[in-house]
């Protein structure tokens, strides 16, 4: 009788979920299987073949490139993460006011185009740019920043750090100041505090902004293409090539595929790391 | 510290580049060049003058501002669900809903692209409301999520305890917890509709530019030096809310 | 190994019922009332262009002397893209009457039959230069790309021509080339000593070969145009493939840059009526507009780019013509999109390998 009831009590929750749900089956679950379908199909669309993927295996440029999308976003997320911590930390350590005033500089880099972006970072950072000037000023240098992987890195964690710096800072806030006071009574020192209560109690926070721009960054394309060198080559740029270039749409289809299994297998790959579970589900880590 | 040391200089490396950007903008020679050569609401003027581009960024909010509403309105509940629920099946659901973060914009853009015409779906802002739901759904799924998950469920136990109905506790007890995070999930999906770029690209209809896309293909094909005006424009915009957002919060110290 | 380009004739059958399928889902969500308006509008013509200042001259030159003249109002849309025209058409669905079409677009267009042929009993285009003229479309202008660079380094010594660019011991100096295989190949012929009337049909092997002897000394690879002359300006590099119009404007803004009129490359802005378009006969109007000498010499003044009109050049303004391509010169050459056609993919993928290596 209970267990009816509770049911029923489960049932109405999950009903909650019920819009969402309907509208990702209608506008998202059901032109994704389209596009999945498409990939099995044969250059004309006529027929079923493993044409696309038979393409993809038959040269080499598909693993090379999977391969440098792969190494790319993985980059980007160990930069990204470098960066946003101690950035998070230190908006966790003021007072509220300053703190939403210092998120303007999180933000801003989010409204300028990045094309014009791409001419400031060569004003910064090129062979002839601000710091090499520094630099050669102290007798150092020059050093190439930009237009190789360094250059992409610079160019993708300046975009996709506030989906870093956000969870990371929430899961910050979230600790009871009261904890690390606890250790400082019991007379650990602050690197000791940090070490052992601050940062395993952020690593919900961590795991979700690295999930979020890894994920990101395998759908990146122009900033590698305008900040990176020859070999700094997307996926994603070759989804672009067959959709509106060659119009090849099946090989087009099975690249997305191949983007959207590996984006999946990080994400289930994440869930089971400590606070990777939290963001699959609303389970307490 | 250290650790301010490196915080300071970050945040002064991510806003360096909009800066020079900034002043580039009221350069005088029409072009992007640094240093400018002098100075001018040249590119502003143009920026006023040409076609579309304030029509564009008048679309483009609105799209995110309905895309957002769509996005708190389906996500809220869900995160609600997926939070208090204990139910079967929960963590696919769960899967399944955050799933559009998962799969790349161009992936969404094709298929949605496709999708739209074989639907006979015309209307140009329906088109892209939609589409940025789907892109923003899940971004307000996560936030509401950690802010349900901040809120003691006990006090909601207490409540139906003390004889109040669901929707009763709903609307006086959760969802007022719950403001703060809808506030940063509807702020989240609002940034990320106005910067969305590759899936407006491809659902857009003829008269429904939204200015990222204005943006984009301004530089696919040529550079309008406008872009530099437009960015400094929506950088002071950002900056305006963000101080806005700043003076109300409260002054207390954690 | 064409039969990659030239798909999609008849559309998969099964995946479009899969699609109906979810149409009762979908309706929950778009409301019925919003699908396929009828739309008794033909008062507007919706043109796409380029955008930006191309998009502006456009709408000077063309735009407001059709709308004065004929008082349909024109609907301007940034953005042509190829994988739109082509949906918009296979499915019956054109919202776009006439489209600005890159070079290599026309023969992908005639092929798949995208586009209305073009009524020679409205569009009058009597005297336009060959090149300009297709059954598909029309060429409007001309635009022409060759090489620049700064006029503030190497004292006057940098290359002019495409062998003296290859050559790196006369000319020292860091190279810029496109991250694309088209003008790139034609740029290798040409730099290994193929003249340029004699390009195509392109010799490919001798091609990359003339590619492997410059890729050390290629110092960027450059993906998006505005580089182009945005790192020569920077310091970053010394010689790049750009455009006209591009070092034009960044002269007039005072920056030391200045371009080779040697062994260009020349292409046409053409356009085109969507196959299907409701709006047929006020297309072809719009396009006799296009092909209007008076309105192609304000074009040229406002863009940069040449007419289509030999006998309209000396019409414009002096301080933009000496700026226009020599569209009659052997020493240029006109980008054949025709050989491309079916090509681009393979040859694509040979070159990224190519530039991956």
């Amino acid at each position: 009788m209970k267990s009816t009831l509770e049911l029923q009590e489960q049932l109405r929750t999950a009903s909650f979920a019920l819009p969402a749900a309907l509208f990702m089956a209608a506008t998202f679950a059901l032109p994704l299987a389209a596009v999945a379908w498409q990939s099995f199909l044969s250059a004309d669309g006529a027929h079923l073949s493993g044409f696309a993927y038979g393409k993809m295996l038959s040269t080499p440029l598909f693993f090379l490139v999977t391969a440098t999308t792969l190494q790319i976003s993985f980059g980007a997320m160990c930069f990204s993460l470098l960066l946003a911590y101690p950035t998070a930390y230190f908006l966790s350590r003021q007072p509220p006011r300053r703190r939403a005033f210092l998120m303007v500089f999180v933000l801003v880099p989010f409204w300028t185009s990045i094309l014009v972006k791409s001419f400031a970072f060569t004003i910064l950072l090129g062979q002839s740019g601000v710091v090499n000037q520094l630099l050669a000023a102290v007798g150092l240098g020059p050093i190439k920043l930009l237009f190789n992987r360094f250059g992409v890195m610079v160019g993708m964690s300046h975009f996709l750090v506030p989906f870093m710096i956000f969870p990371i800072l929430t899961s910050l806030l979230k600790q009871p100041p009261e904890l690390a006071k606890a250790a400082a009574i019991m007379g650990a020192g602050k690197f000791r505090i940090f070490w052992k209560v601050t940062l395993p109690l952020s690593v919900p926070g961590v795991t979700a902004g690295c999930l979020l721009v890894f994920i990101l960054s395998l759908g990146f394309y122009v900033v590698p293409a305008l900040l990176g060198g020859r070999k700094d080559m997307m996926l994603a740029n070759l989804v672009d090539f067959y959709t509106r270039e060659a119009m090849v749409w099946p090989v087009a289809s099975a690249i997305a595929v191949v983007l959207t299994t590996v984006a999946v297998a990080a994400a289930l790959a994440l869930s089971r790391v400590p606070g990777g579970s939290s963001l699959l589900a609303g389970e307490d880590d | 510290m250290a650790v301010n040391g490196v915080a300071v200089a970050f945040l002064g490396f991510l806003v360096l580049p909009s800066l020079i950007v900034v002043v580039i903008s009221f350069g005088d020679s029409n072009q992007i060049v640094f240093p400018p050569k002098g100075f001018s609401f040249n590119l502003f003027r143009r920026l006023l003058a040409e076609e579309g581009w304030i029509s564009s960024a008048w679309l483009s909010f609105r799209v995110a501002l309905a895309a957002s509403a769509l996005a708190l309105v389906l996500g809220v509940p869900a995160a609600y669900a997926l939070s208090r629920g204990r139910f079967p099946g929960r963590r696919w659901l769960a899967l399944f809903l955050l799933s559009p973060i998962m799969v790349p914009h161009v992936v969404i853009a094709l298929a949605l692209y496709v999708y739209f015409v074989e639907l006979g779906l015309s209307n140009g802002m329906l088109r892209l409301v939609l589409a940025h739901g789907v892109a923003t759904v899940p971004f307000v799924i996560v936030t509401a999520n950690a802010g349900l998950r901040q809120i003691d469920p006990s006090l909601e136990r207490v409540a139906r305890v003390m004889g109040a109905g669901r929707f009763t506790v709903l609307r006086k007890v959760t969802l007022p917890l719950l403001k703060p995070a809808m506030v940063a999930g509807g702020l989240f999906a609002f940034l990320i509709s106005f910067d969305e770029v590759v899936i407006s690209l491809f659902v857009a209809r003829a008269g429904y530019t939204t200015l990222p896309v204005k943006m984009f293909s301004s530089i696919q094909f040529e550079v309008s030096p406008v872009l530099a005006a437009i960015s400094t424009m929506l950088t002071a915009l950002s900056v305006a809310v963000c101080i806005l957002a700043a003076r109300l919060q409260p002054n207390a110290s954690t | 190994m064409t039969d990659s380009n030239d798909g999609f004739k008849s559309r998969p059958l099964s995946r479009r019922s899969l699609i109906k399928a979810g149409g009762l889902a979908a309706s929950a969500v778009a409301l019925p009332m919003y699908l396929r308006p009828a739309s008794a509008q033909t008062k507007k013509l919706v043109v796409v262009n380029v955008g930006g200042a191309g998009g502006e001259a456009k709408r000077r030159a063309f735009y407001e002397p059709f709308t004065k003249a004929t008082g349909i109002e024109i609907v301007s849309v940034a953005g042509p893209d190829l994988a739109k025209i082509r949906a918009q058409v296979e499915r019956k669905d054109v919202e776009w009457d006439v489209v600005d079409l890159l070079d290599a677009w026309v023969p992908v267009c005639t092929r798949l039959g995208l586009l209305e042929p073009i009524d020679e009993k409205i569009v009058n285009r009597e005297g336009c230069i060959p090149q300009a003229r297709h059954e598909f479309a029309v060429g409007g202008s001309v635009y022409a790309g060759g090489i620049a660079f700064p006029t503030d380094r190497f004292g006057g010594k940098v290359p002019k021509t495409w062998p003296e660019f290859w050559d790196v011991k006369n000319f020292p100096g860091r190279r810029g080339l496109r991250t694309r295989i088209n003008d790139t190949l034609e740029i290798a012929l040409m730099a290994d000593g193929v003249p340029p009337d004699q390009v195509y049909p392109c010799d490919i092997e001798r091609a990359f070969r003339a590619l492997n002897r410059i890729k050390p000394n290629v110092s960027h690879w450059i993906a998006q145009t505005q580089q182009t002359v945005a790192l020569i300006q920077a310091n970053e590099t010394d010689f790049t493939f750009t455009y006209t119009t591009r070092v034009k404007d960044l002269q007039a803004a005072r920056v030391p840059i200045d371009y080779s009129f040697r062994q260009n490359i020349l292409g046409l802005g053409w356009s085109g009526v969507l196959r299907g378009t409701k709006n047929r006969e006020a297309a072809m109007r719009f396009l006799s507009f296009v092909m209007n000498r008076e309105c192609q010499v304000e074009h040229a003044n406002l863009s940069g780019d040449a007419p289509t009109y030999t006998d309209a050049l000396a019409k414009v303004d002096p301080a933009v013509r000496k700026w226009l391509p020599n569209v009659g010169s052997k020493d240029n050459m006109f980008v054949n999109a025709q050989w491309w056609d079916g090509r681009l993919d393979e040859l694509n993928i040979r070159f990224k390998e190519w530039l991956l290596a």
